[in-house]
């Protein structure tokens, strides 16, 4: 299977602001992917780039496409959604699925309708009289009609409710996701979505600080939780975090053997929340 | 390059809209978002169907007996101006509203952020932006000609009625006159659409570029380099340029008439000379450029 996105050199400078210095990556077919970092790491960036709306510098191929100079092509087998603001608030749902089936060779309107049927949206309200949660069904409901192979995610949850976020996901991964497609994502609400990632790219500083499938990370990374008389026999082990929790000390260890680890405390998985914290506090390991 | 294999589910799909459906497409989402485009000249139109409709039930005291008889080229005569009335007013209600629409078009998909909805279809840039020009320069013009024209039979339709009932002088319908007429107004739409071609892309162009307010640029713009030309260089020439494309070609086409004979309009106007004029088409090509660089702007500008 070849590589839906590859990145080799991938930079981009706003003015003096470097929001990417030069990262290379690599996203297989059927993954979920999870980008993440913190604000202004440099996610958006890569996002806007995969999608060939902003200019950069180094290699980039996303279905063996150029995004600079191959976008028409491109956006014909990727969706796109950033956060639930971008639908206009003038379009009424009627329209939205007229458009879509005016203008895109991969839309299947029956799917739309039947997906829209299941929620409260009518098909003559406008965008601007749904509620934010709905605006996101139906945007939802275009993604689902067109058959994709690279969907990219960008925030799209920001501002819902628990409820809405719930089911956003259920439904991406039910009815949308499988083998042949590919998601990337972003989101700051890491912990509701991260049973969900296949594989994480951990960004900071516009550099990839790690790239991995989550079954790697289980094998790579271990959590020992210990108390506080034992902390100081398990820093000898170097771990590249610790935090102190409830008089315990959480400590974060890159490529030990949970051998060597278990008779110092309980051992874990880490959560890719708690990693996401220790990898960007930590020292570099 | 490599291309792309489909996958079997793919192939189940309906065939791809061509480049035809994706247009009238672009140009149909045009009149939703911005529904003064035909909304203001069609009530334009209904204002005036209805002035002509309440017209005819004036009641007038005049002994037809002492009027003069209306001579068949008069009838004509009247049946042209009338339309071309009919055109003028629904047309320039419609310029104001194509005027808005050119600096706003490219310029609101940006300040609501739609942009990265469009954009993320497989619409090219190219594609999007003729589609809003051939709004403003084919669908909204000629519109206000099918409103006008629609109008203008209520109209004729409303004043036979009541003569037949006694009180107007009839005019009856002359068919040859009227498509004369209808003929001619084609033209000077087509005339327009034309030479007015460039101030429309100009407009797309700094819709397209502005961080706000693209009408507040616009006036500022064009006011400022009056005043910096009345008061710094004093050559007039901005004036100049503004009042040629303005006016410009109609001096070519009305040469040398003196607007007596309206039913010869068609026979007697410079058509060949108007639609012949290098500068005519060098607005074209000017509009060309533009439009080109307006998609360029759309495709590469990251502000959002």
């Amino acid at each position: 299977m070849t590589a839906v996105i590859e990145a080799r050199g991938l930079a981009k400078s706003y003015g003096a602001r470097r929001a990417l210095a030069g990262v290379s990556f690599q996203i297989e077919s059927g993954r979920i992917v999870g980008l993440i970092g913190p604000n202004g790491a440099g996610k958006t960036t890569a996002l806007k780039a995969i999608l060939g709306l902003t200019a950069f510098d180094g290699e980039l191929k996303v279905l063996g496409l150029d995004p600079r100079t191959q976008r028409d092509q491109l956006m014909r087998e990727v969706c796109f959604m950033a956060d639930v603001a971008v639908l206009p608030r003038w379009l009424r749902v009627r329209q939205a699925l007229a458009y879509c089936r005016g203008v895109h060779p991969r839309f299947d309107e029956q799917r739309a309708r039947e997906f829209l049927a299941r929620t409260d949206i009518q098909m003559h309200s406008r965008v601007r009289e749904l509620s934010k949660g709905m605006v996101t069904q139906l945007h939802l409901a275009l993604i689902l009609a067109i058959d994709a192979r690279l969907l990219v995610l960008d925030e799209p949850t920001l501002g819902l409710d628990l409820l809405y976020r719930r089911k956003f996901y259920d439904t991406l991964l039910n009815d949308y996701f499988d083998k042949e497609r590919t998601i990337l994502l972003t989101t700051h609400q890491v912990e509701e979505v991260e049973n969900l990632f296949t594989d994480v790219l951990f960004i900071s500083h516009g550099q990839v600080t790690l790239a991995s499938t989550v079954e790697e990370l289980g094998n790579e990374y271990l959590q020992l939780n210990v108390s506080a008389d034992g902390a100081a026999r398990a820093r000898a082990l170097k771990p590249f975090y610790e935090r102190e929790v409830f008089g315990r000390v959480a400590m974060f260890f890159q490529g030990r053997s949970a051998a060597e680890l278990a008779p110092l405390g309980e051992l874990r998985t880490p959560t890719i929340a708690d990693l996401f914290v220790a990898k960007m506090q930590g020292t570099p390991a | 390059m490599n291309t792309e294999t489909h996958t079997p589910q793919a192939a189940a799909l309906p065939p791809p809209p061509g480049a035809r459906d994706v247009m009238l497409t672009l140009v149909r989402r045009e009149f939703w978002e911005h529904t003064s485009l035909w909304l203001v000249p069609a009530i334009g139109a209904a204002v005036l169907a209805l002035l002509a409709l309440g017209a005819s039930q004036a009641t007038i005291n005049v002994d037809l007996a002492h009027l003069p008889r209306i001579s068949a080229d008069d009838r004509a005569m009247i049946t042209n101006v009338s339309q071309d009335a009919f055109l003028g007013i629904v047309y320039l209600v419609a310029s104001v509203v194509v005027s808005f629409y050119a600096l706003d078009c490219l310029y609101s998909e940006r300040k609501d952020r739609s942009i990265l909805f469009w954009k993320s279809l497989p619409v090219s840039d190219g594609m999007t932006v003729l589609s809003k020009f051939l709004v403003a320069t084919v669908a909204v013009p000629f519109g206000a000609l099918l409103l006008a024209t629609a109008s203008h039979l209520i109209a004729l339709t409303a004043w036979n009625t009541r003569a037949h009932f006694g009180g107007f002088p009839p005019l009856g319908f002359d068919l040859t006159a009227w498509l004369r007429g209808e003929v001619f107004l084609v033209l000077i739409v087509l005339l327009a659409s034309l030479w007015y071609a460039p101030v429309i892309a100009a407009s797309m162009l700094l819709s397209a570029w502005v961080k706000r307010s693209p009408v507040m640029w616009a006036t500022v713009g064009v006011l400022g380099l009056l005043l910096a030309d009345a008061i710094v260089f004093h050559t007039g020439w901005v004036w100049s340029v503004i009042r040629y494309r303005s006016n410009g070609i109609w001096r070519v086409l009305f040469a040398n008439n003196d607007m007596n004979e309206h039913t010869h309009l068609l026979d007697t106007l410079h058509w060949g000379a108007a639609f012949g004029h290098p500068n005519l088409w060098l607005g074209v090509v000017a509009a060309g450029a533009m439009l080109y660089l307006a998609a360029r702007v759309r495709r590469y500008r990251d502000d959002t």
